[in-house]
């Protein structure tokens, strides 16, 4: 039975939309001290997904950094946001580094670790539908938060997904809000990686396969960020209504096309 | 580290209401969400696989606040803020309309501080942060019953407080 609401809890609700807290910036001071005084529990966090040895020598050694992504010119203005969002980039272009960042190998960080059960609740709870391919099974963890908005689902290595890279994980899918446009998506081949438009079911999707490679973003200031939260496997990135995915694995395109091709929202 | 700084963007409305109405004091209640923040992150191997992150975080906050509250002793005062009246995309209000709200807002905030902690915590956390009576079980770790009856013995006892009719609407037209 709703609850009357009479003038005292109406003049309480007021109160309360009124309400004027510090001009101070409590996450930012609160991540500041985390970030100032590391433990061991956080230390654990980046050492499950951390690469060993020889996964950090592989990507170490390798001597091209890509820097994926979609021109501007060829996504759609509505969907260019999106984009801009799922990359963090406006205008991208293949090219390669004459340096191996320091970033590669040094950490993979996925974001906060949830179960995938409280992922699909915080996707729900921001207004979207978290799913997964259903051939894949259930998803082992799920980490949110990286990129912004996103959630990562991860899949230990087996016989069906190959680990990639000595990683400890054999497949990573990304689910993040937003929309990618492949319309018009030229495939370019340089250095052993190629990018190809291909699709997925009716989708335009990209698919990303050759040699190790570290995904290099352009913040809007124009400043190279090196996102090492990614695997450098093959990647395949696509969308499913207003949510984009990307699937890294090891396996080839068609492989990879088929998997993707089951996603069904997460239970 | 960034994403968990995105988790708690997303909840750091309620949380620093709800610091603030228990606490009572802005320094306080600012240092109260920042150490909650703190030991949240600390705290995450802990979190219960299937629980919603939204009370669980609001706990270890309240839990930060009445902390506060408890060493800052019975001298500490109890003084919540509030922005003025803005014009929302019509007329502002008349200068008499705003100093009238004014008014009413400090009778209102008054009132609830003369509240015994326990039920102006229960209060608060209804009406002024917003949550429901499940959330506010969750949050100050009492029984569904117990919120009940402290929202309302709160109430009753603001109901006794304040003016016969309290006048809301702010705007001009109360």
């Amino acid at each position: 039975m709703p609850e009357p609401r009479d003038d005292v809890i109406l003049a309480l609700d007021e109160l309360g939309e009124r309400l004027d807290v510090s001009p101070g910036d409590p996450v930012a001071a609160a991540v500041a001290r985390i970030r100032a005084t590391p433990t061991q529990s956080a230390r654990d966090r980046v050492q499950w997904a951390r690469p060993g040895p020889r996964a950090r020598r592989v990507l170490l050694a390798a001597a091209a950094a890509l820097l994926v992504g979609l021109a501007a010119t060829l996504v759609a203005p509505a969907s260019r946001h999106a984009v801009a969002r799922w990359l963090g980039i406006g205008n991208v272009t293949v090219t390669y580094s004459g340096e191996v960042p320091t970033a590669v190998g040094r950490t993979y960080d996925l974001g906060t670790p949830v179960s995938p059960t409280q992922a699909a609740g915080l996707a729900d709870a921001a207004g979207w539908r978290l799913s997964a391919p259903s051939a894949a099974g259930d998803p082992a963890r799920a980490f949110v938060g990286l990129p912004a908005g996103a959630v990562n689902l991860v899949w230990a290595p087996s016989a069906a997904w190959p680990e990639i890279a000595d990683s400890g994980i054999g497949l990573l899918v990304t689910a993040m809000p937003g929309t990618t446009d492949a319309g018009g998506m030229s495939k370019q081949a340089r250095g052993g990686t190629t990018v190809q438009l291909v699709r997925v079911g009716d989708q335009a999707a990209y698919w990303i396969e050759g040699e190790p490679h570290e995904v290099a973003i352009t913040d809007t200031d124009g400043d190279l960020v090196h996102d090492s939260s990614r695997l450098a496997g093959n990647t395949l990135i696509w969308t499913d209504g207003d949510i984009t995915y990307r699937l890294e694995s090891a396996l080839d395109r068609d492989e990879a096309i088929d998997l993707a091709s089951t996603l069904r929202p997460l239970a | 580290m960034d994403a968990y700084a995105s988790l708690l963007r997303m909840h750091e409305g309620p949380a620093r209401r709800l610091a603030l109405v228990v606490c009572g004091s802005p320094g306080d209640a600012d240092e109260a969400v920042q150490d909650g923040f703190v030991k949240a992150w600390y705290g995450l191997a802990g979190f219960r696989d299937g629980a919603a992150f939204r009370p669980w975080l609001l706990r270890i906050v309240a839990n930060e606040a009445r902390n506060r509250r408890r060493s800052a002793g019975r001298r500490a005062g109890y003084e919540l803020r509030f922005a003025e009246d803005r014009a929302s995309g019509g007329a502002a209000p008349s200068p008499e309309a705003a100093v009238l709200a004014a008014d009413r807002r400090r009778t209102v905030g008054a009132a609830l501080a003369a509240l015994p902690p326990p039920q102006r915590d229960v209060v608060a956390c209804r009406y002024l942060v917003g949550l429901d009576e499940a959330e506010t079980a969750a949050v100050l770790g009492l029984p569904r019953g117990t919120v009940k009856s402290r929202a309302a013995r709160g109430l009753a006892r603001l109901r006794a407080l304040l003016p016969e009719r309290v006048e809301i609407g702010g705007t001009g037209d109360a």
